[in-house]
């Protein structure tokens, strides 16, 4: 605090020792036991994140190749992919590369959990390849096949931020819901990218609500899962 | 003398006698700190139990270089807030012969006392500016500390230390004019 603080002269409390009995149980149980073990190091477990997302994109692609897919339109996928890869790099190096209390402020972190998925969902539905409308997307084949790919990519996304959300628990006491809605966005962003570049449709509301809005729909379930496994 | 961080990295490796220096260095502001968030020596003395017990299980996840006060403080303000929302939940429960329990009464402010009249004064101020001193001003954390434990802005835990030094000042006036 600042020397001319109005009230440093005041008798604050004092801090309180525990009793005995307290301390003796406590350094019991916290000493008990006791393996040699090494101190986890952020920017290793961020460079572990990106571990989950590029092997999903990995496997998808290959998928898409044994699928015969013609090169031009996987070439075209794989430059966008490329894109938001570097994208999330820049997102688990400044929102969990640095050890709790040393991060970037939380502010800075939550706008990049909030805007990522929106301008994801903005650049995949405007560079869309094909813009039907809502009547036709919504009714018959392509209906069932959003729902198709929704699911998957749903599950994907899941899995996806379940294991990058597994790598960091325990680890956040300080702000473990912004921390896990960063996992979520990992994981979400992983998985729309690998289902982007085997999936055979490139209609804006097929891509927008089957692809995009997944990754909204993983940065709040990687918030609420977050804030209790992040958490010690 | 070796920092709070590099007791918490010795800990971590297996030391018991690091474990043991870190608890003498930080379980007076712990206690304190627990103390006047329950203003209840044995819930306090609970509290502290359960924080070091989730320290210990969660010693491995600590990340080499992160700050341990604040890392120790947050994980207290979590389990009490915790046993908070649990009791609440429990406040329903009906004695046995099927009626509400009786509330408690306030333990009354018998001491002219001025250190139990700033007690008094910061327990009366708003939650918000509340915590904030006692981070601060009772638990010896500095304002980035005490701003990473709260989650807020370094300028926003200036501003609430402000405010409820103002409050307080008006509080402890009046209390020095009655006496």
């Amino acid at each position: 605090m600042s020397e001319e603080d109005p009230l440093d002269d005041l008798p604050w409390p004092k801090p309180a020792e525990p009793s005995a009995g307290i301390s003796d149980s406590i350094r019991r149980e916290c000493t008990h036991a006791l393996g040699h073990k090494q101190c986890g190091r952020a920017h290793r477990r961020a460079a572990l994140s990106l571990l989950f997302p590029t092997v999903a994109i990995g496997v998808f692609t290959f998928l898409a190749i044994l699928r015969g897919d013609p090169d031009e339109t996987l070439r075209s996928a794989l430059y966008g992919v490329a894109g938001w890869v570097l994208v999330l790099v820049i997102v688990l190096a400044v929102g969990l590369a640095f050890p709790p209390g040393r991060r970037p402020a939380r502010a800075l972190r939550i706008a990049a959990a909030l805007a990522i998925p929106i301008v994801f969902l903005l650049y995949i539905t405007t560079t869309a390849a094909a813009h039907d409308s809502f009547a036709s997307f919504s009714q018959g084949a392509p209906a069932h096949h959003a729902l198709r790919c929704g699911l998957t990519c749903l599950m994907l996304g899941a899995i996806v931020s379940g294991g990058v959300l597994f790598l960091w628990r325990g680890t956040d006491p300080l702000t473990p819901t912004v921390s896990g809605a960063l996992a979520g966005l990992t994981g979400g962003l992983g998985s729309a990218l690998a289902l982007g570049v085997a999936c055979p449709s490139h209609e804006a509301w097929h891509v927008g609500v089957s692809h995009g809005l997944v990754v909204v729909a993983m940065v709040g379930f990687g918030a609420l899962v977050g804030r209790r496994l992040l958490s010690p | 003398v070796q920092s709070l961080e590099e007791l918490m990295e010795r800990y971590v490796e297996g030391s018991p006698q690091a474990f043991s220096e870190l608890y003498r260095k930080v379980s007076p502001n712990l206690m304190g700190y627990l103390l006047r968030l329950t203003r209840d020596r044995g819930r306090a003395e609970d509290l502290l139990q359960v924080t070091f017990s989730k320290v210990h299980r969660a010693r491995e996840s600590y990340l080499r270089g992160a700050p341990v006060l604040p890392w120790l403080f947050a994980i207290a303000r979590r389990t009490f807030l915790d046993e908070r929302r649990a009791a609440r939940s429990r406040a329903e429960d009906l004695s046995t012969d099927g009626t509400l329990p009786e509330p408690k009464p306030e333990p009354e402010a018998v001491s002219n006392d001025v250190a139990d009249a700033i007690e008094r004064a910061v327990d009366a101020l708003p939650e918000a500016y509340r915590e904030a001193i006692q981070l601060t001003k009772m638990s010896g954390l500095s304002i980035a500390e005490a701003a990473t434990v709260l989650g807020a802005t370094e300028t926003a835990v200036k501003l609430r230390v402000h405010r409820g030094y103002n409050l307080l000042r008006k509080d402890l006036e009046r209390f020095s004019r009655s006496s």
